[in-house]
């Protein structure tokens, strides 16, 4: 390789991978977690939020009795099955204040004489918190679909994958020296390079993978633009079902056992778990049905989907079931599995959560890495005076890393410690986290980068303990046992983790260098 | 409980198929004394990964099957070198010469930065629109159309960001550029007799 091109792709790694590094790091680690966003969710239910579960056999009986009651469940109305993941109620729905646009969650089942039990709660949705951090980097502003943060995002990925590839590019040279070469001794920078190579290569698909699959998400709409404008012109890229002319009264609906044979019929071991029901009485009524399918390409993180008319369960869209998609569909269902994860049920979500850590990783390295190489090194007596861009990267890389961690910990504290019923828990659990990241972003700013670090890690292991102790002393025994159990595994693990970095640093601290931009 | 099992044994011999390939490498820095070398340790981990892959088959998709064994190996690979018992390779492997070498224009070569970022920018992208679609067009006519579309958006984003990464090798951007016109045409024209049937 030409040295001129070794020097430019090392230029190319260094900028795209500062300035998208800190980001992507807030997103993998959100990622990480949005990975239980749904036992998540379970876990941060309170007891008055769960009404009775009902047999298979009652959900067409609660239905009726829901759309009668309240018709403006129509307008969007989610079926909880036996099997769903969600299991705080059979049925719920959201209603939308038009003039504050305030939402108002309302669950529905039977009481054990059949009676129709209704009411308006206030539910953490922490795991789709999560989830929205993951793709929006935690900026806020815009839309759900065209939030200001996912186009950020979309960027910063096309930055990742440029330095993805740029990365590769100056590892080969020397990969034969390198590979999984972990060189400790005077020079830190050798030791964060090796370390960061390690992680890289190992992960390079699945990093390609989540790169390409974010800008997609991020900017499809432009995509289809200009695939429509360039390409398809007026012919169509999407089918529209005919409407079909029939009687839309609520007690024309099929039953639920109607639309299980239905989606049996294309895809035999689709197992229904939630209904999605949308516009029912009117002419653009419709279902999607999610499903467990195990260990095939599926298109969400937990369910395959299936779209159909729920009057007559025909005109579905069937494109996103894995056995009718073909060689080309099974191709699209992959890039959105192989970034969910959903290929192989949790089995798999915990490896991604493995590899969204060591993701969270790779881009903290990186910035060590760009603040070591900058730092002027300490002449005989003379002091060395860091440059201001690499002291304040020392502290930035510090405050947002832990600062991430610290502001998710302050959220699943708020929903664990707050009653959802007398406040806006939404509202409080993103000013938790906002409050807890933005807090330790400027901690780093007055105290030294080392000392910061220490105290910021110190600070994040008491709120993990909390974490579990109120986990513990709410452990209930008939719901979420598994969600609270591995809740506290998981915050457990962490703990050791962040524990024994603090003695690591702790051991480190002696051997600073007194030049170090982290002393 | 049915579930754990294979799924459990499938991880544990992936972790041993990554120890034994990991002892190994050259790089290796767990023992004193390499006791595999690279081949028989690959011929190992391999056997082993593919008995993993046949265990996780009772749980899903062969497909399925495959990418999580290799994705549980990226895990793997990149956490085990992380806990090296000596402080540095124990194989010398830094001998032989460097595969990097001056160019002719080392000492006058310009990195052209934003010239080639904005071309192969603007210039990619209608290259990746007409490519893909081309791709996609050239399907057989039972692909239903929501697929055939989807696919088409999904490849423009590699084939749009790839050239993109790649621009700063060349020496000769504008003779790239020139290229990229020229194929950007042809994938055109190749689409529009693909779409009329030809």
């Amino acid at each position: 390789m030409r040295l001129e091109v070794f020097k430019n792709y090392q230029q190319v790694h260094i900028w795209t991978g500062i300035l998208s590094g800190l980001l992507l790091y807030i997103c993998f680690v959100a990622g990480a977690f949005t990975m239980f966003k749904a036992p998540l969710n379970q876990w941060a239910l309170q007891a008055e939020q769960r009404l009775p579960a009902i047999t298979y056999a009652q959900y067409d009986g609660l239905i009726q009795q829901v759309l009668a009651a309240h018709p403006e469940a129509a307008a969007k109305m989610t079926v909880n099955l036996p099997n769903s993941v969600s299991q705080h109620a059979p049925i719920s729905w959201v209603v939308e204040d038009p003039a504050t646009h305030a939402v108002t969650t309302w669950q529905a089942s039977l009481s054990d004489n059949n009676k129709l039990l209704v009411q308006s709660t206030r539910l953490s949705a922490i795991g789709d918190f999560f989830d929205d951090l993951h793709r929006t980097g935690g900026i806020p502003g815009g839309g759900d679909h065209d939030a200001y943060g996912i186009l950020v995002m979309g960027l910063v990925a096309a930055l990742y994958f440029i330095a993805i590839v740029s990365g590769l590019i100056i590892f080969l040279p020397t990969w034969f020296k390198d590979l999984f070469s972990m060189r400790k001794g005077k020079n830190s920078k050798r030791f964060w390079v090796d370390f960061h190579n390690v992680l890289g290569i190992t992960a390079l698909p699945f990093h390609i993978v989540i790169a390409i699959t974010t800008v997609a998400f991020a900017y499809h709409d432009l995509l289809y633009g200009a695939m429509q404008q360039w390409v398809y012109k007026e012919a169509p890229m999407f089918t529209r079902a005919a409407p079909i002319e029939m009687d839309r009264d609520f007690s024309n609906l099929l039953g639920i056992a109607k639309l299980d044979q239905a989606i049996k019929a294309l895809e035999p071991k689709f197992e229904p778990a939630v209904l999605e029901f949308a516009g029912l009485g009117t002419p653009r009524s419709r279902v999607m049905i999610g499903g467990k399918l195990d260990g095939e390409w599926i298109r969400g993180p937990e369910y395959a989907y299936w779209v159909s008319e729920p009057y007559t369960a025909k005109s579905g869209y069937s494109a996103m079931l894995p056995s009718i998609s073909g060689v080309q569909g099974k191709i699209v269902n992959g890039f959105f599995t192989l970034h969910f994860g959903g290929f192989g049920g949790s089995f798999v979500h915990w490896i991604y959560f493995g590899l969204g850590l060591s993701g969270a990783l790779l881009f903290l390295t990186g910035n060590i890495i760009w603040i070591e190489a900058r730092r002027k090194k300490q002449k005989n007596t003379e002091t060395a005076e860091q440059k201001r861009s690499v002291k304040i990267m020392a502290r930035l890389t510090i405050g947002v890393c832990v600062g991430t961690l610290i502001g998710i910990a302050c959220s699943l504290l708020a929903v664990k410690g707050l009653p959802h019923k007398q406040l806006n828990i939404t509202f409080w659990q993103q000013a938790a986290y906002y409050a807890g990241f933005l807090l330790s972003i400027g901690f780093t700013f007055v105290q030294r980068p080392i000392k910061a670090a220490k105290q910021l890690l110190g600070l994040l292991c008491v709120l993990i303990v909390a974490l579990i102790t109120l986990t513990l002393l709410d452990l209930d025994n008939t719901h979420n046992v598994s969600a609270n159990l591995s809740f506290c595994l998981v915050a457990s693990a962490l703990l050791i983790g962040f524990a024994s970095t603090i003695s690591h640093l702790n051991k480190r601290k002696a051997f600073l260098p007194t030049d170090s931009v982290w002393s | 409980m049915a579930e754990i099992l294979p799924g459990g044994l499938a991880l544990v011999l992936c972790l041993i198929a990554t120890a034994v390939f990991y002892i190994g490498c050259p790089n290796q820095q767990w023992f004193a004394k390499r006791y595999l070398t690279f081949y028989p340790s690959l011929l190992i981990s391999l056997i082993l990964l593919i008995i993993a892959w046949k265990m996780l088959l009772g749980l899903m998709s062969g497909l399925s099957a495959g990418f999580t064994v290799l994705c549980l190996e990226m895990l793997l690979l990149g956490l085990l070198p992380l806990m090296p018992k000596f402080d540095k390779p124990l194989t010398n492997t830094s001998k032989g010469k460097s595969s990097l070498v001056r160019g002719d224009t080392y000492t006058n070569h310009k990195a052209q930065w934003l010239f080639k970022t904005v071309g192969m920018l603007l210039l990619g992208f209608p290259f990746a629109v007409f490519s893909s679609s081309l791709i996609g067009w050239a399907a057989p006519d039972s692909v239903p159309i929501d697929i055939r579309s989807q696919f088409i958006m999904w490849l423009i984003t590699p084939l749009w960001l790839t050239p993109l990464s790649l621009i700063f090798i060349s020496r000769r951007p504008l003779f790239v550029f020139s290229a990229f016109v020229i194929l950007t045409c042809i994938a055109f024209g190749l689409l529009q007799l693909v779409k009329n049937g030809v």
